[in-house]
């Protein structure tokens, strides 16, 4: 890879610059919400969809404060069963004009773990509806195998629960998705600092799909910028090719003509 | 509507009790399900509203 400035994520023919995906939720107010968007370089945000207050007004508003700066991904977060996820998602193409969903059927409150039987059902019948799904998923790589094979246009499992901040727990199940997977790869949830959004690119993930991280955080404006730039860092040593790890020292420099050395 | 129980005076259509609540053909960024259809705004006036019928209306908010 010579060009270092052109490595966009392509999800579904369209291209990104930014490898990372914002969510628009728990920010202290909309403006460090913009602003942190706007550092963080992303070009796709998401958006969940619930009941219009109807005795609200202003409920326009937040929709314009992101359009015709970003492309919308809503999501179907707080859905149960496919039932419910695939009604949201279509709501969802209705209200914002786009195809493309963030699927996401939990299986608990606790954890938020998807329910894989719900989510699988709910996929395929929002790719025969037409959809680009992007499904929120375990990080089990048959899953993840079998929502690629369905034609999802991306799959994204999830690095530690959401709202965790806990990381990239299982890199190995990763690598062996990454192995298995011709789609996409977003790691969705988990993410807490700069550094899990580098280790997730350097595992060769293509995108990180965060929001808590730089929303909760005591600068948000601060680590959206972090994230911007460990993704790139982390994306510039994948493709830099790391070298293996040892277990043994290697000297980096000559250890021929050593002074005080005979014959 | 929304989960709540909303009285019609007489027999209305769709577009008829969202323009009640503050809804029109030309809102943006809402939808609208009827007992778990979704209904296109083009259709809007074209359903005719039954006792019981469930509506639902979205926006977009806050989400991740």
């Amino acid at each position: 890879m010579n060009d270092t400035m052109h490595d966009p994520l392509v999800i579904a023919g369209r291209e990104f610059k930014s490898r990372l995906i914002v969510g628009t939720s728990r920010y202290p107010d909309p403006h460090v919400m913009l602003d942190a968007l706007a550092a963080s370089g992303t070009e796709l945000v998401t958006v969940s969809v619930r009941r219009v207050n109807l005795t609200d007004g202003s409920r326009e508003s937040f929709l314009a404060m992101l359009r015709g700066k970003y492309s919308i991904l809503p999501n179907t977060a707080g859905c149960y069963t496919a039932k419910e996820a695939v009604l949201t998602a279509q709501l969802a193409r209705e209200a914002l004009d786009t195809n493309w969903v963030k699927l996401e059927v939990i299986g608990d409150q606790e954890t938020l773990f998807p329910d894989v039987p719900e989510l699988l059902k709910a996929a395929e019948q929002l790719l025969a509806d037409g959809f680009v799904v992007l499904p929120y998923c375990n990080d089990d790589p048959i899953t993840c195998r079998k929502l690629a094979d369905m034609g999802c246009a991306a799959v994204m499992p999830l690095g530690a629960p959401i709202g965790s901040g806990m990381g990239i727990r299982n890199p190995y199940n990763l690598r062996i998705i990454r192995e298995q997977c011709r789609v996409p790869l977003i790691i969705d949830a988990g993410v807490g600092t700069a550094s899990d959004a580098a280790v997730a690119m350097e595992l060769g993930i293509d995108g990180v799909l965060l929001n808590t991280a730089i929303a909760q955080a005591k600068h948000p404006v601060q680590m959206a910028t972090a994230m911007r730039l460990a993704a790139e860092a982390g994306r510039l040593a994948y493709n830099a090719g790391r070298i293996p790890k040892r277990l043994y020292a290697t000297a980096s420099s000559p250890e021929e003509d050593m002074i005080g050395s005979d014959d | 509507m929304n989960g709540k129980e909303t009285n019609l005076a007489g027999p209305a259509t769709l577009v008829t009790l969202l323009r009640e609540n503050g809804i029109t053909e030309n809102s943006t960024g809402v939808a609208v399900a009827v007992n778990s259809n979704v209904i296109p705004r083009s259709k809007w006036d074209e359903v005719r509203l039954a006792d019981g019928d469930k509506i639902e209306v979205i926006n977009a908010v806050q989400g991740g």
